[in-house]
């Protein structure tokens, strides 16, 4: 039996968890297409991409779906694979080499082809350093 | 862009219904489930406005051609609830929702036909949406987020 509708979608949207969730959601589908566009511009698969990352396409297309929280130290191995950049506060973790800069803005052509997924200002970045090392490699909700 | 609803003569809007019948909370849901419901919301919101907000073409792999139909789909997946939403771009102004349906994450082989099939059928329902949609373009309601 079809149980009783008791909220709409706008009642939906209105619940205070709602925006906590959107918020998240956000963050990981930006980190999513930046991941997945970088992929397509180097010309390679997801498989491809799982196997220079060591991980697996199954994940690789999680992630890619925003359907999955991934763990710092397999996002650095993406974002190295990938030639992107990521920054954490003043730390910028580009092409294998970590320094630590003041510079906060960044551009594609700051890269070359590399298409950071941090942008200065923008939330989607701001991931703290325990949220990271707390998390597993890929743990999905 | 604007976002819409297809809405028939009758005032039905099927992709609506869709998403109010699988993510609007229900008598006796538990805390766990209305939060399952709204991840699921939150995502098929964004994915939606991804495409909106980039010319119809959500970025990434959120929305996909389908072969032979005049309209596109939006992929929304959150955990194990697969969304299709069947859309596409009017006149540069409208991203128009026709539909939607879920896919099943797992089955069995031999259910595979019966979900191809199942889907085909959707694919036809909703391009008599589109047909309908086209010669009545004033039928809609506006999606609110």
């Amino acid at each position: 039996m079809k149980s009783k509708e008791i909220a709409g979608l706008d009642e939906a949207r209105k619940h205070p968890a709602y925006k906590k969730v959107y918020e998240v959601m956000d963050a990981r589908m930006k980190l999513a297409i930046e991941i997945s566009e970088q992929r397509a511009h180097m010309g390679w698969s997801q498989q491809e991409l799982a196997k220079k990352a060591e991980t697996t396409q199954k994940v690789i297309s999680k992630i890619e779906n925003g359907d999955t929280n991934v763990g710092f130290d397999l996002l650095k191995r993406i974002t190295s694979r990938l030639n992107l950049m990521f920054q954490i506060g003043q730390t910028v973790f580009v092409n294998k080499i970590e320094t630590t800069t003041n510079v906060v803005k960044t551009s594609r052509n700051d890269f070359g082809s590399s298409w950071p997924f941090v942008h200065a200002g923008s939330e989607s970045g701001n991931v703290s350093v325990k949220d990271l090392t707390e998390s597993r490699e890929a743990v999905t909700y | 862009m604007q976002i819409i609803y297809y809405k028939q003569e009758n005032g039905y809007a099927p992709a609506k219904a869709y998403l109010v019948s699988r993510y609007s909370h229900s008598e006796g849901d538990d805390k766990k489930t209305i939060n399952n419901k709204l991840k699921r919301l939150a995502k098929a919101d964004l994915v939606i406005k991804n495409a909106a907000e980039n010319g119809g073409i959500a970025r990434g792999t959120y929305s996909a051609r389908l072969i032979g139909y005049p309209f596109q789909e939006l992929r929304s997946s959150e955990g194990d609830d697969e969304v299709r939403i069947l859309y596409f771009p009017y006149r540069k102004e409208k991203l128009v929702l026709l539909s939607a349906y879920d896919k099943p994450d797992k089955y069995e082989k031999a259910e595979k036909k019966k979900i191809d099939k199942k889907i085909r059928d959707t694919h036809e329902q909703t391009k008599k949406y589109y047909e309908d949609f086209l010669s009545n373009p004033n039928h809609y309601e506006v999606y609110k987020k």
